[in-house]
C-alpha cells in the first residue's frame, strides 16, 4: 500500500487541507519530508492518518473546531486492488466510504494492512518520539511480536521455554526414570497390591481343588480319631463304673445302721416340715395380732368423741363450686372474666375515645371536611387489590418505554440487505470430507510398514511354527498364574512339611530318651516286677510244702521276706510308676505324630510333583522345553499372544492402506467438482489449498448475510413485543378505573391512587382496632352483670359488705370451705380405724384354731406325744425319711452303675484295686480326645475354608478397581507420552527457529545501528537476564545495557530496531507507508544524516514519510536523498 | 411358546472404565455383570418364559474364580423355583462349567454337548453343542442333529459366523447354511454386538453382550425375548445393562470462550443421557483449541458439566486433531517447524525409543495403550497439545 494524498477535510484546526505525496518517483527512493513549525499540525496530520486507517476511537481530541460527528479524513492510495479514493467519517457503522459514497467493508482495509491492528501498525510503522522509545523498550525486553522475534534467536523465547518446562514437569509427574512419586510408579505399586489381594480373594480352580482335597482328607482323619476316642472312653467308663460300685457299697452299710435308731412310723407327707412350722407360726401370730387390735380400737373411740362439724362452711363450699363452674357467653369461665372486667373496663373505654379522634383526622386529610370517617374507610382486601392494580399500571408503562427505546436503537443500526453466496454447501462438504482424515493414506502405508516391522521384531527367537502354536489356543493368564502359583505353593508347603517332620523326629527321640531313663531307675518297682516276686514266693511255698524241711523253709522265708520288700517298695513307688506310664504314653503319641507328619510330607511331595508336571505340560504346549521354569510360561505366552495380534494387525493395516488409497482419489475428485471451472486444471496437490481459500471467501459472505437477516428478524420481534406492551398498559388502566367506579375516590389515576394508599391503609387499620375494642368492652359489662346474683348469698353467709371486690369475696369463701372439708375428712378416718381393729380380733381367733388342727393331721399315726414341741418332732421324723431315701438311692445307684456293662468284665474290673489305673485310663481318653479334637479342628477348618471361599465375594471388587486403575493409567499415560512427543518436536523447533531468525533480525538491527552511530556501536548481542533476556550494545568489546546508553543513543537503537522490523515485514508480507514524527530530534547532524540515508534505503522498498519541525533536517534530507519530496505545513 | 435368549455374560469380568474410579459410581455399578444376570433372571420370571437359553461365554477366562459359579448357581436357583428351565452350551470362555470338577450347577439346568445334544421343553426340541477345546477352527453345524418333525426346533450355537472385527475366529459357519439347517430359531452367541438374520423359515439372533465392559462394547445391552406361535417367530430386546458406553462426538468449531465450550460439551453430554441406565461417555472433541493445552483440562471441564446431568459420567476424553492452526506469528512458525521436524527419520527414531522405553517400564496392560502402530496419531496429538499450550502462553486465542 502507498499513500498518495492525505486530505484533512474537517479535522483539528484543518479544513479541506491536503498533503500531496505525489506518485511513486520514477527514480530514487520513495521518501517524503513534511516540514512544519511547532503547532503547525504535524502531529494532527500524523493522528489523522491513523484515524483514517482504523476509524475514530471514542472522544477525539481533534474535535474542537468541528463537532466529533462532523470530523472527516480522506486519502488516495495505491492498494493491491488498485488506486482507491476513500473517506473516513465518525459514524458507528459504515464509516469508510469510497468516492461514490459506497461503504467499504473493514475487512478490505484490514487486508491492505496485512492484518495489523491499530496498535501493531502504530508501534511498527507510525512512530513519534514517545512511541519510538516506549515501543523500543518493549522490543528490547522481548515483549510483543517484534520483541519475541528479536530475542527468539538468542534465547528461544523465554516465556515459551517456561511453558515447555511446565509441560516437561507434567510429563515427569506421570513417569520419569527412577521416580518414586510418579503417577506411573504409584499406579504400578497399587496394581501390585491389588494383584496380591486378588490372589488372596480369588478362588481359582486349583485353589478350589486344593481346598476340596483338604476337606476330604480332614473327613477321613476325623473318622479315625473319633473311633479311637470311643474305644478309650469305653474302657474308662467300665473302670469308673467299677470304682463307683465299690464306693456305693460302703455307703449302703452306713445308712442301714443309722435307720435302726429312728421311729418306725410311715413316711411324712410331702412338705410336712414346712407345713408344721407354718401352722405353729400361724398360732403365735394370731395371738399377737388380737392383742394389738384391741388396743387400737380403744384409742380410735376416744379421738372420734373429741371432733366437732361446720354446716355453714359446707354451704359456702357449694356456692363457691357453682361460681367456679359457671361459664359465660361463648363458653369461657365466668370468674376470670369478672376479675378482668373489674380491673380493665375504665381503661378500655378511654382507648376507644382516642381511636375515634384519630380516624376523624385521617378521613379529613383524605376527603376534606364533611364525610364521616366510616364513609371514607375502605376494606383492606379492596385496598390490596387497588395497590396491585396501580403497581401493574406503573410497571407496564415503564416496560413500554423500554421496548420503544430498544427498537429505535436497533432500527438505526440495521444497514442495507446482503444476499447469501452460491455454491458454499457442496464446497463445504468436499472440504470437510477431505479434512476428515487428510493424511490417512500416508499414515496407513506407514502403519502397514511399521506393523510388519513389529511382527519381525516380535517373532525373532520364536520357533518356526509359532503361529500354529498361537492359533491353536494359548492358555489364559489366570491359568498360567495358577500353575506357577501351584508350583510355588507346593514348594513352600513341601519345605514346611519337611521342617515339621524334623521337629516331630526330635520330639519323638526326646520321648524315647525320657522313657528309657525312667525304666532304668532301680528304686521304682513296676507291676511286672511285683508279679515276678509273687511268682517266686508261690513257687518257694509249693517247694517247701512238698519237702517240709529246714532248707526249703529258709528259702520260703527268704522269698517271703523279699516279696514283702518288693510289695512295700511297689506301694511306695506308685508315683514313679505313674510317671513311667505317662512317658510310655508320650512315646506312643510322639511316634504317632511323627508318622502323621511323615505322611503329610509324602503328600506334599506328591503335590509338588503334580504341580511341576502341570507346568511342564504347559511349557511343551507353549513351545518351551519341559524343564522351563514356571516364570518363563507367562513371558512365552505373552510373546506368542503379542506376536499373533501383531501379525493380524499387520494384515489389517495392509488392507486398510489399500482402501484408503481409493478414498483419497474420491476426495480429490469431490474437491475438483466443488471448485467448478476454477478447479478443472489444478494439480491434485494444489486442490486442497485452493478449496480452502475459496471456502473462506464464501463463508465470510454467508456470515454477513446471516447476520443481516438475523437483525431483521429481531426487529420484527421487537415491534410485535412493543405492540403487546402498549395493549397490556391500556388493559391495566381500564381495569383499575373499573375497580374505583362507585367509590368515593372514583376517577383517581394510578399515580394519585398510589399516593393516597398509605393513608387509606392506616385508616382501615384504625377502624379494625376500634371494632375490636367495642367487642371487648361489651363482653366485660356482660360478665359483671352475670356475676352479681351469684355473689349476693355468699356475702350473706360470710358476713361481708356489698362493696367487697370479687377477688376478695372468692378468697374468703375458699378459706371457709377448706376448713369445713378438713373437719369432715378427720371424722371419717377415725370410724374406719375402729372397724378395722374389730375385724382383726375376729380373724385371729379363727387362725389359731386352724393351726392346731393342721399339726394334728400331719403327725397322725407316728405314735408321738401330742404335748411335745411339734417342730422338733417333725424334724426328727424328717431326718428318718431322709435316711430311707438315701438308702434307696444308693441301692439304685449300685445297680445302675453296672447296667450296660459285661458283668464278667465289670466284676474283674471291680476286683482290680490298682489305684493308678483309673488315672491312666483317663489320661488315655484325654490323649485320644486331643487327637480327635485336632482332627475335628482340621476338618472344620478345611470345611470352613472351602465354604468361606465359595461364599466369598470373590475377586469382583479388587478386579474392578484394578480395571478402572489400568484404564485411568492408560489414559494418563497416553496423554503424557503425546506431550513428550510434542516436547521433543518443540525443543528441536526452538533451536532451529533461533538459528534461522538470529541472523535476520539482530544483524539487520546491528547494521542500521552501526550506520546511524557512525560505527561507534558496531555490534549488538542478546544476553540472559534471570529467566528473560536483554538486548545489549557492544562498544569497545564491552556490553552496554540499553538503559545505560544516552537518551540519544537509545533513540537511535530503537529506530534501528524499527528499520530492521520494517525490512523483515516488507520481505515477508509487502509494503506499507512508514511514517515518523520528529524522531530525529535528539540526533546530531552526523547521526541524523546517517538516519536519513537509512530512510533512503527503506524508501527503495516502500514509502517513507518523515515529519519534522527542524529546517536543517530538510536540508540534510535534500543532500542525502536527491529524489526526496518536501512538503510544508503552512 | 416364549423363551429368553442371552449369551456372552462374561460373569464378573470387570468394567474397563476409568469412570469407575469415582467411588459413588463404583458403588452403584459394583458387580455390573452380576446385576445384568439378576435382571436377566427377573425378566425370565416376569415374562413367564418356558426356558432361558445361554449360548456360551457365561464366564470369562480372564476371571478364573469359582465364586462366579456360585453366583450363577444362586441366580439360576430362582429360575428353577419358578419352574423355568435353563438350557446352556459351553463357549470358549466356559472352563468353569465343568461338572466333574465342580459338581452340578443347579437342578433344572441342562448342559447340551456332544454326548447329550438335545433336550425337550414343552413342544420344543432344543439342540446344542458346546466347545470342547479353547479353539475350534471348523464349523460345528454338520454335527448338529437333524430337526425333529412336528416340534419347534431351536439351536444353541457359539460361533463367530463369517468372522467379526474384534472377535476371534471360533467355529466359523456361513449364515446361509445356518438358516437352511431346518431349525426354526438359532440362539447364537460369541459376537458382542446384537443382530438378527432371517430367512423365510428361520430366524437367527446374536443377542450381543448384556453388559458392555468397555468403550468399544457400545449398545443398550439386552437379552432377546423369543415368541414362537402359529403366527411365526418374533424377537424383541429386553434391556439389562446397568451402564452403557456411548461415544459422544463434539465439534467445538469456531466457539471462542471457555464458557461457551463448556456449555457445548454439557449439551452434548445431556443429549447422551438415557432413562433407567447410567451412561459412561467417551468424548471425542474436535476443534478443541486451547483445551488441548493442559493435560486433563478437557476431562475436568467435561466432568464439571456432568455434575449437572443425572446418569451421565465421563469415561474418557480424546481430543481429535484438526486443521486449526495457531494464528500467524512466532508460535505459528514454531508450529510449522515442529510439523516439519516430526516427519524426519531422526525424530521418529527418537520418539520410538521413548515409546519403547515407556512400554518396557509401564505395566503391560498400560503399555498396550501406547501402540507403536499408532505412532503417527500419537505424534500428531502431541504436536497439537504443545502448540495449543504455546499459543496459550503467547497470548489469548
Amino acid at each position: 500500500m502507498r499513500l498518495n494524498r492525505l486530505a484533512l477535510i474537517r479535522y483539528g484546526r484543518f479544513q479541506d487541507f491536503t498533503l500531496d505525496f505525489g506518485e511513486v518517483p520514477q527514480a530514487g527512493p520513495d521518501v517524503a519530508v513534511v516540514y512544519g513549525a511547532n503547532e503547525a499540525g504535524k502531529s494532527t496530520a500524523f493522528m489523522a492518518w491513523l484515524d483514517f486507517l482504523f476509524g475514530f476511537q471514542g472522544a477525539s481530541p481533534y474535535a474542537f473546531r468541528f463537532d466529533r460527528r462532523d470530523l472527516l479524513v480522506g486519502a488516495e492510495m495505491e492498494t493491491p486492488d488498485g488506486p482507491q479514493t476513500l473517506r473516513r467519517s465518525t459514524t458507528a457503522a459504515g464509516s469508510l466510504t469510497d468516492a461514490n459514497g459506497h461503504v467499504i467493508a473493514e475487512h478490505r482495509m484490514a487486508g491492505w494492512l496485512f492484518g495489523l491492528d491499530r496498535e501493531a501498525y502504530r508501534t511498527r510503522f507510525s512512530l513519534n518520539d514517545i512511541i519510538l522509545r516506549e515501543g523500543g523498550r518493549e522490543i528490547s525486553q522481548a515483549q510483543g511480536d517484534l520483541g519475541q522475534l528479536l530475542h527468539a534467536g538468542a534465547s528461544g523465547l523465554s516465556g515459551l521455554s517456561k511453558a515447555l518446562t511446565a509441560i516437561e514437569d507434567e510429563v515427569a509427574a506421570f513417569h520419569r526414570k527412577g521416580g518414586r512419586k510418579t503417577v506411573a510408579n504409584e499406579g504400578r505399586n497399587r496394581l501390585k497390591e491389588l494383584e496380591a489381594e486378588l490372589r488372596t480373594v480369588r478362588l481359582d480352580p486349583r485353589s478350589f481343588d486344593r481346598l476340596s482335597k483338604a476337606r476330604d482328607d480332614g473327613e477321613v482323619a476325623f473318622h479315625q480319631a473319633h473311633q479311637a476316642l470311643a474305644a478309650a472312653r469305653r474302657a474308662l467308663k467300665l473302670r469308673e463304673a467299677a470304682d463307683q460300685r465299690r464306693e456305693v457299697a460302703g455307703a449302703i452299710e452306713t445308712l442301714r445302721a443309722a435307720l435302726a435308731t429312728c421311729p418306725t412310723g410311715p413316711d411324712l407327707p410331702a412338705g410336712a416340715v414346712a407345713r408344721v412350722a407354718r401352722a405353729a407360726q400361724k398360732c403365735g401370730s394370731a395371738n399377737e395380732a388380737a392383742a394389738k387390735a384391741q388396743a387400737d380400737a380403744h384409742a380410735a373411740t376416744e379421738r372420734l368423741a373429741a371432733l366437732d362439724g361446720d354446716p355453714d362452711g359446707q354451704q359456702v363450699a357449694a356456692h363457691l363450686d357453682a361460681i367456679e363452674a359457671a361459664v359465660f357467653g361463648d363458653g369461657e369461665q365466668l370468674l376470670p372474666r369478672v376479675q378482668t372486667a373489674h380491673a380493665d373496663l375504665a381503661k378500655r373505654r378511654g382507648e376507644r375515645s382516642a381511636l375515634l379522634a384519630a380516624m376523624a383526622e385521617l378521613a379529613e386529610r383524605l376527603a376534606g371536611r364533611g364525610p364521616a370517617p366510616r364513609e371514607i374507610v375502605l376494606p383492606k382486601a379492596l385496598l390490596a387489590v387497588l395497590r396491585r392494580g396501580a403497581d401493574e399500571v406503573r410497571t407496564a408503562r415503564a416496560a413500554l418505554d423500554g421496548e420503544v427505546g430498544a427498537r429505535s436503537n436497533a432500527e438505526a443500526d440495521h444497514g442495507d440487505p446482503i444476499e447469501p453466496p452460491v455454491g458454499l454447501d457442496p464446497l463445504e462438504d468436499a472440504v470437510q470430507t477431505w479434512h476428515r482424515n487428510p493424511n490417512a493414506f500416508e499414515e496407513a502405508v506407514r502403519a502397514a510398514r511399521s506393523a510388519d516391522a513389529v511382527v519381525a521384531d516380535l517373532t525373532a527367537g520364536l520357533p518356526p511354527d509359532w503361529r500354529a502354536v498361537a492359533e491353536a489356543g494359548l492358555p489364559e493368564l489366570a491359568e498360567i498364574e495358577a500353575v506357577a502359583d501351584c508350583v510355588r505353593v507346593a514348594e513352600t508347603r513341601r519345605d514346611a512339611q519337611a521342617d515339621l517332620v524334623r521337629d516331630a523326629g526330635r520330639e519323638r527321640e526326646a520321648a524315647y530318651s525320657a522313657r528309657d531313663t525312667l525304666a532304668g531307675r532301680s528304686d521304682v518297682v513296676l507291676d511286672a516286677q511285683l508279679l515276678e516276686s509273687r511268682d517266686r514266693r508261690d513257687k518257694a511255698w509249693i517247694t517247701h510244702r512238698a519237702a517240709l524241711d529246714a532248707g526249703t523253709a529258709d528259702l520260703f522265708a527268704r522269698a517271703m521276706y523279699d516279696d514283702d520288700v518288693v510289695l512295700k517298695r511297689h506301694a511306695a513307688t506308685a508315683e514313679g510308676r505313674l510317671r513311667f506310664a505317662r512317658a510310655c504314653e508320650e512315646v506312643a503319641t510322639r511316634q504317632a505324630l511323627h508318622e502323621q507328619k511323615a505322611a503329610a510330607l509324602a503328600a506334599a511331595e506328591g503335590e509338588l510333583g503334580a504341580a511341576r508336571d502341570a507346568a511342564a505340560t504347559m511349557a511343551v504346549g507353549l513351545g518351551l522345553p519341559p524343564s522351563a521354569p514356571a516364570k518363563a510360561l507367562r513371558q512365552r505366552r505373552d510373546r506368542l499372544e503379542e506376536a499373533l495380534q501383531a501379525a493380524r494387525r499387520a494384515e489389517d493395516a495392509r488392507a486398510a492402506a489399500k482402501a484408503l488409497q481409493e478414498v483419497r482419489a474420491a476426495q480429490l475428485d469431490a474437491l475438483r467438482e466443488a471448485l467448478g471451472p476454477d478447479g478443472a486444471f489444478l494439480l491434485d496437490a494444489h486442490l486442497p489449498a485452493a478449496a480452502e481459500r475459496a471456502l473462506g471467501v464464501l463463508r465470510n459472505r454467508k456470515a454477513s448475510a446471516d447476520a443481516w437477516r438475523e437483525t431483521r428478524r429481531t426487529l420484527d420481534r421487537m415491534r410485535a413485543s412493543e405492540a403487546r406492551a402498549a395493549q397490556l398498559l391500556a388493559d391495566l388502566e381500564r381495569g383499575l378505573a373499573a375497580r374505583l367506579d362507585g367509590l368515593w375516590c372514583a376517577g383517581f389515576d394510578a399515580g394519585h391512587l398510589l399516593v393516597s394508599l398509605p393513608d387509606l391503609e392506616a385508616l382501615a387499620e384504625l377502624d379494625d382496632r376500634r371494632l375490636q375494642l367495642d367487642r371487648r368492652i361489651t363482653t366485660m359489662e356482660d360478665a359483671l352483670a352475670t356475676f352479681e346474683p351469684m355473689a349476693t348469698p355468699l356475702r350473706a353467709l360470710l358476713d361481708l359488705p356489698d362493696a367487697v371486690p370479687p377477688f376478695e369475696l372468692i378468697a374468703a369463701a375458699r378459706r371457709r370451705a377448706e376448713e369445713a372439708a378438713e373437719t369432715a375428712r378427720a371424722g371419717a378416718a377415725e370410724k374406719d380405724a375402729l372397724a378395722q381393729a374389730e375385724r382383726i380380733v375376729r380373724d385371729a381367733a379363727v387362725d389359731r384354731a386352724s393351726g392346731r388342727v393342721d399339726i394334728a393331721r400331719i403327725l397322725v399315726g407316728q405314735g408321738i406325744d401330742a404335748d411335745g414341741d411339734p417342730v422338733e418332732t417333725v424334724d426328727l421324723l424328717s431326718r428318718r425319711d431322709d435316711f430311707r431315701r438315701r438308702l434307696a438311692d444308693a441301692e439304685s445307684a449300685y445297680a445302675a452303675a453296672g447296667r450296660d456293662f459285661d458283668p464278667t468284665a465289670l466284676a474283674a474290673e471291680e476286683a482290680e484295686r490298682d489305684s493308678v489305673r483309673t488315672d491312666a485310663l483317663r489320661e488315655a481318653v484325654e490323649g485320644a480326645a486331643t487327637l480327635r479334637d485336632e482332627a475335628l479342628e482340621c476338618r472344620s477348618q478345611a470345611r470352613h475354608a472351602l465354604d468361606s471361599a465359595l461364599a466369598g465375594e470373590g475377586s469382583v471388587t479388587p478386579d474392578q478397581e484394578r480395571a478402572a486403575l489400568v484404564e485411568a493409567m492408560r489414559q494418563s499415560g497416553r496423554e503424557a507420552l503425546v506431550r513428550q512427543f510434542g516436547l521433543l518436536a518443540a525443543r528441536s523447533a526452538l533451536r532451529r527457529f533461533r538459528q534461522s531468525h538470529r541472523g535476520e533480525m539482530i544483524e539487520a538491527t546491528e547494521r542500521s545501528f552501526a550506520q546511524i552511530t557512525g560505527g561507534r556501536w558496531p555490534r549488538l548481542d542478546i544476553q540472559a537476564q534471570g529467566t528473560t533476556e536483554r538486548l545489549v550494545g557492544i562498544r569497545n568489546g564491552e556490553p552496554v545495557a540499553v538503559n545505560a546508553m544516552s537518551t540519544g543513543t537509545q533513540g537511535q537503537l530503537y529506530l534501528a530496531l524499527r528499520i530492521a522490523g520494517h525490512s523483515a515485514f516488507l520481505a515477508e508480507r509487502g509494503p506499507l507507508p512508514f511514517i515518523t514524527d520528529d524522531v530525529h530530534e535528539t540526533f546530531d547532524d552526523e547521526r541524523a544524516r546517517a538516519a536519513l540515508e537509512l530512510a533512503a534505503t527503506m524508501g527503495e522498498r516502500g514509502q517513507t514519510i518523515l515529519f519534522t519541525h527542524h529546517r536543517h533536517l530538510v536540508d540534510l534530507a535534500r543532500a542525502a536523498i536527491p529524489s526526496v519530496k518536501i512538503l510544508e505545513l503552512a | 411358546m416364549r423363551f429368553l435368549h442371552s449369551a456372552d455374560l462374561h460373569l464378573d469380568s470387570p468394567l474397563r472404565s476409568q469412570g469407575l474410579r469415582d467411588p459413588s459410581l463404583a458403588r452403584r455399578l459394583q458387580g455390573a455383570s452380576r446385576l445384568a444376570l439378576a435382571r436377566l433372571v427377573d425378566a425370565a420370571i416376569e415374562e413367564e418364559v418356558a426356558a432361558l437359553f445361554l449360548a456360551g461365554d457365561i464366564f470369562d477366562n480372564g476371571v478364573a474364580d469359582v465364586t462366579s459359579r456360585v453366583a450363577l448357581a444362586g441366580e439360576l436357583r430362582r429360575l428353577t423355583r419358578a419352574g423355568i428351565a435353563t438350557v446352556m452350551i459351553r463357549g470358549n470362555h466356559d472352563a468353569l462349567i465343568d461338572h466333574t470338577r465342580y459338581g452340578p450347577l443347579e437342578e433344572g439346568v441342562v448342559l447340551l454337548d456332544a454326548a447329550s445334544p438335545t433336550c425337550h421343553v414343552g413342544d420344543a426340541a432344543i439342540h446344542g453343542l458346546g466347545f470342547e477345546s479353547r479353539h475350534a477352527a471348523t464349523s460345528l453345524l454338520p454335527r448338529y442333529p437333524a430337526a425333529e418333525a412336528g416340534l419347534v426346533n431351536i439351536g444353541l450355537m457359539h460361533t463367530s459366523l463369517g468372522g467379526s472385527e474384534g472377535h476371534d475366529l471360533y467355529a466359523p459357519c456361513s449364515e446361509a447354511d445356518l438358516l437352511a439347517h431346518g431349525y426354526d430359531y438359532w440362539a447364537l452367541g460369541h459376537i458382542h454386538k446384537r443382530f438378527e438374520r432371517r430367512s423365510e423359515t428361520a430366524l437367527a439372533v446374536m443377542p450381543g453382550i448384556p453388559q458392555g465392559r468397555h468403550a468399544r462394547e457400545t449398545g443398550r445391552g439386552s437379552a432377546t425375548l423369543v415368541e414362537i406361535d402359529a403366527a411365526g417367530i418374533r424377537a424383541r430386546e429386553v434391556a439389562l445393562a446397568a451402564v452403557v458406553f456411548e461415544t459422544v462426538d463434539i465439534d467445538l468449531g469456531p466457539t471462542a470462550g471457555l464458557g461457551e465450550r463448556r456449555e457445548l460439551i454439557g449439551h452434548a453430554l445431556a443429549a447422551a443421557a438415557r432413562p433407567d441406565v447410567e451412561v459412561a461417555a467417551r468424548l471425542r472433541i474436535s476443534g478443541a483449541g486451547m483445551l488441548a493445552a493442559e493435560a486433563g483440562f478437557a476431562r475436568r471441564l467435561a466432568e464439571e458439566a456432568c455434575e449437572e446431568i443425572d446418569g451421565v459420567h465421563v469415561e474418557s476424553v480424546r481430543l481429535a486433531t484438526g486443521p486449526e492452526r495457531a494464528a500467524p506469528g512466532v508460535v505459528a512458525e514454531l508450529a510449522a517447524l515442529m510439523q516439519e521436524d516430526a516427519g524426519t527419520p531422526g525424530f521418529r527414531d527418537e520418539a520410538l525409543a521413548f515409546l519403547e522405553d515407556w512400554r518396557a517400564t509401564l505395566p503391560a496392560e498400560v503399555a498396550e495403550a501406547l501402540d507403536p502402530a499408532e505412532m503417527d496419531a500419537l505424534v500428531a496429538e502431541g504436536l497439537d497439545a504443545v502448540i495449543a499450550r504455546l499459543t496459550l502462553e503467547a497470548g489469548p486465542e
